[in-house]
């Protein structure tokens, strides 16, 4: 009896030290990174073999697609469906399978299915992975724009689209597409809107916004340190141009005032997309101490960092001219700048 | 301790000797040989599908040769193999102790040869290397089939083989599907889900299917806990046997 209820207490207190131990390990397993993401769902019937199966599944996805030509009866359209979903069930990080069954089912016919894989992929990978919201904006805007929510829903999945790293501009552009119907006269509120959609996101654990790919915007960075996707900033510029030619050539002295005005205003928006202080203020890129003219367009910078008296340029920092010796601190060093909005054409053959 | 080494030894020689055990073994391995031979349907997932096939096809064969604790225990107990062995001067919690580290041995060999087949297998394949973390997904496999034996040892005990079998399959079935229930549950529903054993560790082959690095302090645990909860259904099966009348 006396060994029997030692033998009791023993396995108690072995069980409270298990659980102890199980709760500590089932922790480490969740954060493993690369983990089955099954274990963080909370949804596995397939005992370690979800995988695996997944993989057989995906071979046999493969073959029936190769079967289908054109569009197929919806019991089929359905029955691949169901196979994806299964296969995705399996292996939530396929990422295939939502990319190809989502675009697949919406061109056979079945864009509310193909979107609700996409659905769930996004709510796996979304994070990470821009294609699954791109798609989806993309069947939205395509298949189901009946919808009175299409624009919405398309404009939903755009924003998380951007907000990954390494997304293709075209996301922006979409969302700019989408955005513009009611500013598309009003080169200001583009502007604006440009600038908006154009303030990337997509920063890491760190902090930081490392572009990825080739189709990936630029790195860029505002006047108070937000991030901006070079081809939106440039998209603004190239707004700018085109009210500065259009009041260049406007006959009517109040459409002409009208246009500056605006010209003005895209001016300041393009100001707060720029980080560098030395930047020509026609085509807002950036030159180095000494240039004269700027290096992207050739129309006359305010010129920095030279000495007055020699005209050599200055090392950064310097107090006196290492070529003359004046003293810069008290000459000063800077040519008076230009007018923003009234540089000369570009010199040619300079 | 030479008399527990004993019946282990005895138990796993007796299983390491049929031929069905090594046409087991090499047929795993050509299951998991043909893995390479998919490299092109799989879309440039191959390395996946080779070490998820190899990985699974390895807890197939743990899995199994758990089991033989849900066989043999009955089966001399059917035979009264077990009086002679007991008869002796020596204890039932050491038989069970022996059948259990016996079981766990043929599990260990079985895996390990098809685990060196599958390392020969994935540098042969020249795409990617064999590495550590293969070796620590093996480890944690193993640990869960260790906590499978000695679930299969308890219900040896007492029930019939197929029952036995049958039981522990659904223990480790349901055990493992809870284990991922687990994450999302707390308090006393999720203290009675960590009571149960862990099987959910063998899924960290997914790791190294995705080049991550398991910790090795998981590793660790998860050798802990193989130790803790075989220690505890060692007992439990210790009292449930000395209370059977095997005459």
């Amino acid at each position: 009896m006396k060994d029997t209820i030692t033998r009791i207490v023993l396995i108690v207190v072995l069980l409270v030290l298990y659980v102890g131990v199980n709760g500590g390990v089932s922790d480490l397993l969740i954060s493993q990174e690369g983990m089955d993401v099954a274990l963080k769902q909370g949804k596995s019937m397939w005992v370690g073999l979800g995988r695996w199966m997944s993989h057989i599944n995906w071979m046999l996805l493969l073959q029936k697609r190769a079967s289908i030509s054109g569009k197929p009866d919806p019991a089929v359209a359905e029955a691949l469906h169901r196979r994806y979903d299964t296969t995705t069930d399996q292996d939530p990080y396929l990422v295939l399978a939502y990319e190809h069954g989502g675009v697949e089912l919406a061109t056979i016919g079945q864009p509310k299915l193909g979107l609700e894989l996409l659905d769930k992929g996004i709510g796996v990978v979304g994070e990470t992975n821009w294609k699954l919201p791109s798609y989806a904006a993309q069947i939205v805007s395509q298949y189901l724009k009946d919808d009175p929510d299409a624009e919405t829903k398309a404009r939903k999945y755009l924003e998380q689209a951007k907000k990954v790293r390494g997304h293709p501009f075209y996301i922006e552009s979409a969302l700019v597409r989408i955005q513009s119907k009611e500013s598309q006269d009003d080169p200001v509120a583009m502007a604006k809107l440009w600038k908006e959609v154009g303030t990337l996101t997509g920063a890491d654990a760190a902090g930081r916004f490392v572009p990825e790919g080739k189709n990936a915007p630029e790195l860029f960075y505002g006047d108070s340190g937000e991030r901006y996707s070079e081809q939106a900033r440039e998209k603004v510029v190239s707004i700018l141009r085109k009210v500065r030619q259009d009041a260049a050539q406007a006959k009517d002295p109040a459409q002409k005032e009208t246009l500056e005005k605006q010209a003005a205003e895209i001016v300041k928006v393009v100001k707060t997309m720029i980080g560098a202080e030395h930047v020509c203020s026609y085509c807002f890129a950036e030159y180095q101490a000494g240039d004269k003219f700027c290096p992207n367009c050739g129309r006359d910078v305010d010129v920095y960092g030279v000495c007055p008296k020699c005209g050599e340029v200055l090392e950064s920092a310097a107090k006196f001219c290492s070529h003359c010796g004046v003293d810069v601190s008290k000459v000063g060093s800077r040519k008076k700048a230009a007018p923003a909005d009234s540089s000369p054409a570009p010199n040619q053959g300079r | 301790m030479d008399d527990v080494m004993v019946i282990a030894q005895n138990t796993a020689s007796r299983v390491l000797r049929m031929k069905a055990l090594y046409f087991l073994l090499a047929i795993v391995t050509c299951i998991i040989a043909s893995g390479q031979l998919y490299g092109d349907i799989t879309i440039g997932r191959e390395k996946e599908y080779f070490l998820d096939l190899g990985f699974a096809m390895i807890m197939i064969v743990g899995v199994l040769c758990a089991l033989v604790a849900c066989f043999d225990l009955p089966r001399e107990l059917r035979e009264k193999t077990m009086v002679a062995v007991l008869s002796k001067p020596l204890g039932r919690d050491r038989y069970l102790i022996g059948k259990f580290l016996g079981v766990c041995e043929i599990a260990l060999i079985s895996m390990a040869l098809v685990g060196v087949g599958l390392m020969i297998l994935t540098a042969m394949a020249g795409r990617y290397r064999p590495n550590l973390e293969i070796v620590k997904a093996l480890i944690l496999i193993y640990a869960g089939v260790v906590q499978l034996t000695a679930v299969g040892v308890v219900l040896g005990t007492f029930l019939k083989e197929w029952l036995a079998t049958l039981l522990t399959l659904v223990i480790f079935w349901g055990s493992y599907a809870l284990g991922y229930v687990a994450a999302n549950t707390e308090g006393f529903v999720q203290t009675i889900i960590h009571l149960l054993p862990n099987f959910a560790i063998m899924s960290s082959d997914n790791v190294v299917a995705r080049d991550g690095v398991i910790d090795w302090r998981l590793v660790g645990g998860g050798v802990l806990l193989a130790g803790l909860y075989s220690l505890v259904m060692l007992i439990v099966a210790g009292l449930i046997f000395r209370r059977k009348d095997i005459a």
